[in-house]
């Protein structure tokens, strides 16, 4: 994926599709709109749309004359024989009289631009079927594609492709409107990287700035209900820029770049830090003490749930996926600098205000501890004994196999692709692949390498058919010997034109032989200067940009695969090595999913085994231990019924959020259970103080996260279920029911 | 084979082998004797008065003259020509200048008088297909005409009516339009013109039409004495 987003993509190109009732219409309509977009060179640098035959002879001519010369030399010293005074005249004779004799066929047409036969090009090229697929228009004709080349914005920025995208809409569907009160309705389309990345980037821009500030209103609301206080929000949220700050500052030295996916860390970051100040604030509510006996008292259940949540983000360097890995760098030194920030900075502050906050009595309305207390033990019993007969009666739950994270509902660029990818015949299933070298020999044979494997795999029943750029690429060798062979064939082209002339044929009949020898004169050029042609001409360039191309010394050269399975790894372990990348979304969607399976055993286990050992460290108490991690299985097991019998599931993007979710559970359960142990497992206490704080810190997150649900971006809003849903889960557990298993573990009555 | 999935433009018309226009000759069969009145008709009433004047027609002899105005050739290609058809066994003959066509619905043999060479196609080859269209006679109802063209437009003239359509299916490669010219008084069809897609225009105009004519048998039967088979290029 990264090859072909590297050498192929173009960020600037826009695909417009054109649909109407009728082909003419449809072709007629095509060539309007873009004549039409040609008139502003602001917008639109060039257009690339079907061409009709004149317009090909035109400029077809230099992808022509370089495909020959990139032919075979005893093919090519064919060609030359047959351009020879004495074979030329008769090949043009015929032609005319070919064109004369009043059979209307496509051969007779193109005869006439073609007089000396330059276009049947030797061996398997020469026999293809050329009219089979049509790349640009669907069989009946009613539906075309066009490439439009954007100008005028740098197209790798989102915010710029979406203005430009907006500008173009506006041209396009004013001539839309014009056209269809002359002709018929049509219908346009647009995608390709500007559309999705306009529509991509500003829907998940906005989904953001929704959340961000729908989550700030409600926190805020959640805070003044429970606090009656607003002077100390802003102060955690000014502690929490400073952590965010401090973080990034740290990470930019020790890491350098983020990558995209690290850049997820700042909501982890928030939702984790943001409970620290809370657990300060509320337990500051509870006595007058000064920051230091604050401190005290809090800051080891702090520094240990630090140090725990720590501990689980930093084993995600044993993920195989890089960006998991930074992700878990990122967070661990930020809660680290979270905790510090928290007990010495927000501390003095917490002490300041807490004891003027007023509070509420909380969520905690229990009036028969005894019933209570037995609906704790049943909980305790119930709902893992439900989680393990769900997994029996329901379908284990599994990663999403067809995932896209970054896919919007209702895009319209999406639906134009699938539009495209439906009415051209060819397109259904193919899969890009990408073939890599250090200089164009290289290519070639790895070129060829990639054959053998593709065939093999064709004839093992894992493809159904390939097509390989072979030969697209440029062949120093043959083009240094055909190159010898044309140069006196090159002062020919006036005898051979006088003759085309000569018989009949207009300039339009000349065009194509005049173009062939033109791009001849320029290839020479060429490769003495380079070791190499490429085709010369606007359709060459833009045919030849699209399957071979050179970048910071690489050579790479396109090729599309039809698997028979798409969502298999067979097919890609049997063609791909490290020159040969298969750009499959179905088979990397599994490829994910196999590599995150196996991290969950090479990354979790061992990190609970880590977390078991730390966690006694903490507590070096193996009830309160034994509490923690039961806590930790509660949470997961709730957590599988939820998937089981509800439409949440779990994808390569949401599964990020499970570190967090396995941090919020320890955090709670620490903070709950320190607080218990101070206040010798007096629930009413423990809930007034610490309760109320992880209420808060559980609800803030959950609605922080839930506020994802709404986002167009299927990743996104799966990771907000997910995550809002987990945590709620956590905060349940760590305030009404941990405590009362705690007095039932430790026999307090 | 690489080719075509890739290079979107190369592949379109330099080298196509399978255009084929010749099915609108069909239609220059259709021809009138009908008095229907037109005026003010909506598109699709002044077709079916022109289909209406195809029905009874089981055999047909054409005297016609075809311009051929291709963008690659400096002068205009004139020929005159003849075509003789029967409906019932679906052969037809077609001959102009040098070059005579003798074919059914399943094969066609191409003979040029010039080279005494000839070639045998099987219908769906190269050519093929629009000269075995030929004996499938012309369309006698709104449905048959719109299985094979779509309407585009009707409009009038100087005493005629000028039918725009377009062919579908196979037929519809390289061709743009096909015009077809209808009497505005009897709905006879006077000449029809198509228009490739490169913008070479090819016209026809009748100069006699005979309705169901006793035609020969031999007519139909290639006389291919002297001639060397041969695959025209």
């Amino acid at each position: 994926m990264n090859d072909l987003n590297t050498y192929f993509s173009r960020d600037g190109q826009l695909i417009v599709t054109v649909k109407t009732a009728e082909e003419y219409f449809t072709g007629e309509a095509a060539t309007a709109l873009a004549d039409r977009l040609l008139e502003k060179p602001d917008l639109v640098a060039r257009v690339h749309q079907e061409l009709e035959l004149d317009q090909l002879a035109l400029q077809g001519g230099g992808m022509l004359a370089w495909m020959w010369l990139n032919s075979p030399p005893e093919d090519f010293s064919k060609l030359v024989a047959r351009l020879g005074p004495d074979q030329s005249g008769a090949t043009i004779a015929e032609s005319m009289a070919m064109v004369q004799e009043g059979i209307l066929s496509g051969e007779t047409v193109i005869r006439g631009y073609d007089p000396l036969v330059l276009a049947k090009l030797p061996g398997e090229l020469g026999e293809t079927d050329l009219a089979e697929t049509d790349p640009m228009a669907s069989p009946d004709g009613t539906f075309r594609i066009l490439y439009f080349e954007g100008s005028g914005v740098d197209f790798s920025d989102y915010r710029q492709s979406a203005k430009w995208l907006d500008q173009f809409k506006t041209e396009v569907e004013a001539w839309r409107l014009e056209w269809a009160i002359e002709n018929v309705p049509v219908k346009i389309g647009m995608t390709g990287t500007p559309a999705f990345m306009a529509e991509v980037g500003s829907k998940i821009e906005r989904d953001m700035t929704i959340s961000m500030f729908a989550t700030m209103a409600l926190i805020g609301l959640l805070f003044w209900i429970m606090h009656r206080q607003s002077k100390p929000l802003s102060w955690l949220i000014a502690a929490m820029l400073v952590i965010l700050s401090v973080t990034i500052l740290i990470a930019g030295v020790v890491f350098g770049d983020l990558s995209v996916m690290s850049a997820g860390f700042g909501a982890i970051l928030i939702g984790l830090a943001v409970d620290y100040g809370i657990v300060l604030y509320r337990e500051a509510m509870t006595g007058d003490q000064t920051a230091k006996e604050l401190r005290k008292v809090v800051g080891p259940s702090i520094l240990w749930a630090a140090g725990t949540t720590a501990i689980v983000f930093l084993s995600l360097n044993f993920s195989s996926l890089p960006g998991l890995a930074e992700l878990g760098n990122l967070v661990a030194i930020g809660i680290f600098v979270g905790a510090l920030i928290m007990l010495w900075g927000f501390a003095p502050i917490a002490v300041q205000f807490g004891g003027q906050a007023k509070g509420g009595p909380g969520l905690h309305r229990s009036k028969s501890p005894k019933k209570a207390m037995r609906r704790s033990a049943i909980t305790a019993m119930v709902v893992p004994v439900l989680a393990v007969i769900s997994c029996f009666v329901g379908e284990l739950p599994g990663l999403e196999a067809q995932f896209h994270p970054f896919r919007i509902r209702e895009s319209q660029s999406v639906q134009a692709w699938a539009e495209l990818q439906s009415n051209l015949k060819g397109r259904d299933n193919a899969v890009p692949i990408t073939i890599t070298a250090d200089s164009v020999e290289e290519l070639r044979e790895n070129s060829a390498a990639a054959e053998t494997r593709l065939k093999k795999a064709e004839a093992d029943g894992m493809i159904e058919r390939f097509i390989l750029p072979t030969a697209m690429i440029p062949d120093p060798k043959r083009q240094a010997v055909n190159l010898k062979s044309v140069v006196p064939v090159l002062s020919e082209k006036s005898r051979l034109l006088a003759e085309i002339d000569a018989a009949g044929f207009s300039e339009e009949g000349k065009t194509l032989t005049t173009e062939m020898f033109s791009s001849w004169e320029v290839a020479k050029s060429a490769v003495e200067a380079n070791g190499f042609a490429l085709p010369t001409g606007n359709l060459g360039e833009w045919s030849i940009g699209r399957l071979f191309t050179e970048k910071d010394g690489t050579f790479a050269a396109l090729g599309t695969v039809r698997p028979v399975d798409r969502l298999s790894r067979d097919w890609v372990l049997a063609i791909c090595d490290e020159t040969t990348s298969a750009a499959s979304l179905g088979s990397l969607g599994t490829a994910l999913n196999e590599r995150i399976t196996m991290d969950m055993k090479r990354v979790f286990l061992p990190m609970i085994c880590v977390l078991a050992v730390m966690l006694g460290f903490v507590f070096r108490e193996w009830r309160d231990l034994l509490l923690s991690l039961f806590c930790l299985a509660f949470a997961a097991a709730a957590i599988l019924i939820v998937t089981i019998w509800t439409p949440m599931s779990w994808n390569s993007f949401n599964i990020c959020g499970l570190p967090l979710l396995f941090g919020t559970g320890l955090d709670f359960s620490i903070h709950m259970i320190f607080a218990l142990r101070r206040c010798s497992g007096d629930l009413g206490k423990a809930r007034l103080g610490i309760g109320n704080a992880l209420i808060f810190c559980g609800m803030s997150s959950a609605i922080g996260f839930g506020s994802l649900a709404t986002s167009a971006a299927d990743g996104l809003s799966s990771l907000g279920i997910v995550c809002a849903v987990g945590i709620f889960i956590n905060m349940a557990i760590a305030v009404w029911l941990l405590p009362r298993w705690y007095r039932w573990i430790h026999r307090l009555k | 084979m690489w080719l075509r999935a890739v290079v979107a433009n190369v592949n379109c018309g330099l080298m196509i082998g399978k255009l084929s226009f010749l099915p609108a000759l069909g239609i220059l069969l259709a021809f009138s004797v009908s008095d229907l009145q037109a005026q003010d008709l909506s598109q699709e009433q002044v077709v079916a008065n022109w289909l209406k004047t195809n029905e009874g027609v089981s055999r047909l002899k054409l005297n016609f003259t075809q311009t051929q105005a291709m963008k690659t050739v400096k002068v205009p290609i004139v020929q005159r020509g003849n075509l003789w058809l029967d409906l019932s066994s679906k052969k037809f003959r077609w001959e102009a200048g040098q070059t005579l066509v003798i074919g059914n619905s399943s094969n066609i043999t191409i003979q040029r008088t010039g080279g005494k060479k000839y070639e045998k196609r099987a219908s769906g080859s190269g050519g093929a297909p629009g000269l075995a269209s030929l004996a499938k006679g012309f369309p006698k109802s709104m449905s048959q005409f719109k299985s094979q063209y779509k309407l585009l437009k009707v409009t009038k003239g100087m005493g005629d009516y000028a039918i725009l359509a377009q062919p579908t299916g196979a037929s519809a490669k390289g061709v743009k339009t096909f015009t077809f010219k209808v009497d505005s008084k009897d709905f006879a069809l006077e000449g029809m013109s198509l228009v490739l897609k490169d913008g070479s225009k090819v016209s026809t105009s009748f100069r006699s039409v005979t309705r169901n004519p006793s035609i020969p048998a031999s007519t139909f039967v290639p006389d291919l004495k002297g001639y060397t088979e041969t695959k025209f290029k």
